[in-house]
């Protein structure tokens, strides 16, 4: 029981992280055709940010974060990303791989190569049906899902997000529908950058900060993000599930490096059977909105 | 990128070094006493400088390692040329960043010594990028050395080692810590040759020391979430965790461990809570143990005048790691083996490598000749506030082994 409790509590903390970050990968994927290889990169300036601002109180620096992703997240996109949509996913993709190792190489010019940390704002544990669980990693837990649950609602019941879908499913006939495609662009690779500088920045306090920190979390995101439906905005989420629970699961009963090589190996085997994703039959609330679409 | 960031290091705050790197090279020579001096006028005059070949991964999973050895070299690079060079010229360095990838070392490697044709190899990190550069030398016939702790195998006449061995690193430390927290003993650390040979060397002294290995985990290099590692260490419940989790992924396994509880009354040391770690750690590692070969706390002239030429190159109050001053050190005793041998020939120069006895920034220092095992004293340290205090002084630790790489 003891151990049931803190592997649901520790499946569902990285079900949470993963999910913010294969929402924003698949989102610009779908929308901008862009392979963000920078993403992880953005969840390491999320977690600098948050030490570069110790003094700030924890929420204040979270909700700076968030606002220096946005203006991030718009600059990279006017200055980089506009011109290279015509030359196709490769360019994007180079482009992005850039934009990472500017990153890093920023990250490194500013705070050096020396481990950094975040202090935790909540310190010590829960008791959980008798387990006792850190409360900071209770609470980020709540606060990921939460904002996934509403950027799921956002993107299925309100008309921006039937617009955001429209201009993924066929942006010119939604631009000839009044739907202003570049501002659905940027705005997309904004919210894009935002989750994953949130997720870094949620998840600061447990991590050890070292500029090159964000290459490890693109591996798990992509594949969430392959593993659920190429397009669709609930596949990178039920993928990020897959992935979490995947690797809690073998990394319970398996030595480290075995679980990893069978947790990618899987992987690797499910995306090569099921290439267009796992289909999952979905909520009939969702699938209204998309007929509409 | 990369280049223009070394540039850039080896420029602005250093040029304001120039009179206090001199200092500390006076002072530096005033404490070596007998040990120096000699040799070089036996050179002849038409050499050309001296040329170094500097791998280091300055980016990469072993960042901070490589840019603390990287300040440590440039450093030494710095003193010898204040101090007149080797032969009489200043010495030449060409640097390739290594990225702590074996492939990229490789070719770094082969650069160097086909095209750039240098002298002597210094670098790199990671044992599996040192062996990978180490093979294209002694192919070469180049001589090399490295200069951070080391679970290597490798052996050649002209492999030259500065890192501390396991045996040295924990001969002391395992009794130490048995005694002060219980017999029971959980070793983690990332899955590659260095900490897995350390935890060898380990399992062998908690025995001898009467003590029970409870618990021993591997995850990846790059790990970032260590619950699952936690959970099976806390099962085993040790009285000490002996930890060679090494770069970022130190940082995160020590504080999950403590946000999970498993620090709580148990003893943690190892690679973990080595100095480069200390800015993110803080206080979960003050009152630990650690011993160390290099410390900014060992009180000598030269070793003051060393960690205020540091402090002021790289304005930083920050611990200073160990494989700085090993890097420093080892850069150092080669330029001054160059001068003895009078040449640049690799066998007049291993000969004067296994001979010479150079008093380092802690301590004398001399390489066994026939092993390559390094001999130099350690210390016990604890921690407190950052500072590596040291408790006792160890002297040189012996590391007996079979090799014969003469």
């Amino acid at each position: 029981m003891d151990s049931l409790v803190s592997f649901v509590l520790s499946t569902a903390n990285l079900f949470g992280f993963y999910a913010l970050l294969a929402l924003g990968l698949g989102l610009v994927f779908g929308q901008l055709g862009v392979v963000n290889v920078a993403h992880g990169d953005l969840v390491m300036v999320g977690a600098y940010v948050m030490y570069a601002l110790t003094p700030v109180p924890f929420p204040l620096r979270v909700l700076l974060a968030v606002l220096l992703a946005v203006v991030l997240g718009l600059a990279a996109e006017w200055a980089i990303l506009r011109r290279l949509y015509s030359r196709g996913m490769l360019a994007t993709l180079l482009a992005m791989w850039g934009l990472g190792i500017v990153l890093r190489q920023l990250a490194e010019a500013i705070f050096g190569a020396t481990p950094r940390s975040v202090e935790a704002p909540i310190e010590g544990s829960t008791v959980v049906l008798g387990t006792p669980f850190p409360t900071y990693r209770l609470v980020v837990t709540g606060v990921s899902l939460a904002v996934v649950v509403l950027a799921l609602l956002v993107v299925y019941r309100t008309s921006l997000g039937l617009k955001l879908r429209a201009s993924i499913a066929n942006r010119d006939m939604a631009a000839v529908l009044g739907i202003p495609p570049r501002l659905m662009i940027a705005g997309t690779f904004a919210v894009g950058t935002l989750l994953a500088v949130l997720a870094g920045a949620l998840q600061s306090p447990t991590l050890g900060l070292t500029p090159g920190m964000g290459v490890a979390f693109l591996a798990p995101a992509f594949f969430a993000v392959l593993v659920g439906r190429l397009g669709s905005l609930t596949g990178p989420i039920v993928g990020a599930f897959v992935v979490a629970l995947l690797s809690s699961l073998l990394r319970r009963y398996l030595t480290e490096t075995v679980a990893e090589l069978l947790f990618f190996a899987a992987l690797v085997v499910l995306i090569a059977a099921r290439p267009a994703g796992l289909s999952w039959r979905l909520p009939s609330w969702s699938t209204r909105t998309r007929n509409v679409a | 990128m990369v280049h223009k960031n070394a540039e850039r290091r080896l420029t602005g705050p250093r040029r304001r070094l120039a009179v206090a790197g001199g200092t500390a090279v006076l002072l530096a020579l005033s404490a070596c006493g007998g040990s120096v001096g000699g040799g070089g006028d036996t050179a002849a005059a038409d050499q050309e400088p001296l040329k170094i070949g500097f791998l280091a991964p300055i980016t990469g999973p072993a960042a901070p390692e490589g840019i603390a050895m990287q300040q440590g070299f440039d450093l030494a690079i710095e003193d010898i040329n204040a101090d007149g060079g080797v032969f009489g010229q200043p010495v030449e360095v060409v640097f390739i960043d290594d990225q702590a990838d074996p492939a990229t070392a490789t070719q770094a490697a082969q650069r160097m010594v086909q095209q750039e044709q240098v002298d002597y190899i210094f670098g790199t990190i990671t044992d599996d990028t040192t062996i990978a550069a180490a093979n294209v030398a002694a192919q070469a016939g180049v001589p090399m050395s490295q200069a951070i702790a080391t679970a290597l195998d490798f052996c050649s006449p002209h492999f030259w080692p500065f890192g501390e061995t396991p045996t040295q690193l924990l001969t002391d430390l395992v009794p130490q810590m048995v005694e002060q927290f219980g017999p029971n003993v959980a070793l983690v650390g990332n899955d590659y040759v260095f900490p897995r040979t350390y935890h060898e060397v380990a399992r062998q002294l908690v025995e001898e020391a009467g003590g029970t290995v409870v618990a021993e985990e591997y995850s990846p290099l790059g790990t970032s979430d260590w619950q699952p590692v936690i959970t099976k260490l806390a099962d085993s419940d040790p009285d000490w965790i002996l930890s060679a989790v090494v770069g970022g992924d130190a940082v995160s396994f020590v504080k999950q461990a403590d946000q999970f509880g498993l620090l709580e009354g148990r003893g943690l040391t190892g690679v973990s809570v080595d100095q480069q770690f200390y800015p993110a750690l803080g206080e979960l590692l003050d009152g630990r143990t650690q011993t160390v070969r290099y410390g900014d706390q060992v009180q000598t002239e030269a070793n003051a005048a060393f960690v205020e030429a540091y402090q002021e190159a790289y304005d930083t109050q920050a611990p200073i790691s160990g494989v700085a001053g090993n890097a420093y050190v080892g850069m150092r005793f080669i330029a001054e083996a160059f001068e003895r041998a009078g040449s640049k020939d690799a066998d007049a120069v291993s000969e004067q490598m296994g001979r010479l006895e150079y008093e380092g920034l802690t301590g004398t220092v001399r390489f066994d000749a026939t092993d390559h095992v390094i001999e130099a004293p350690m210390f016990l340290t604890t921690i407190d506030g950052g500072a590596y205090t040291v408790e006792e002084e160890l002297g040189v630790v012996p590391d007996e082994q079979t090799k014969d790489c003469a």
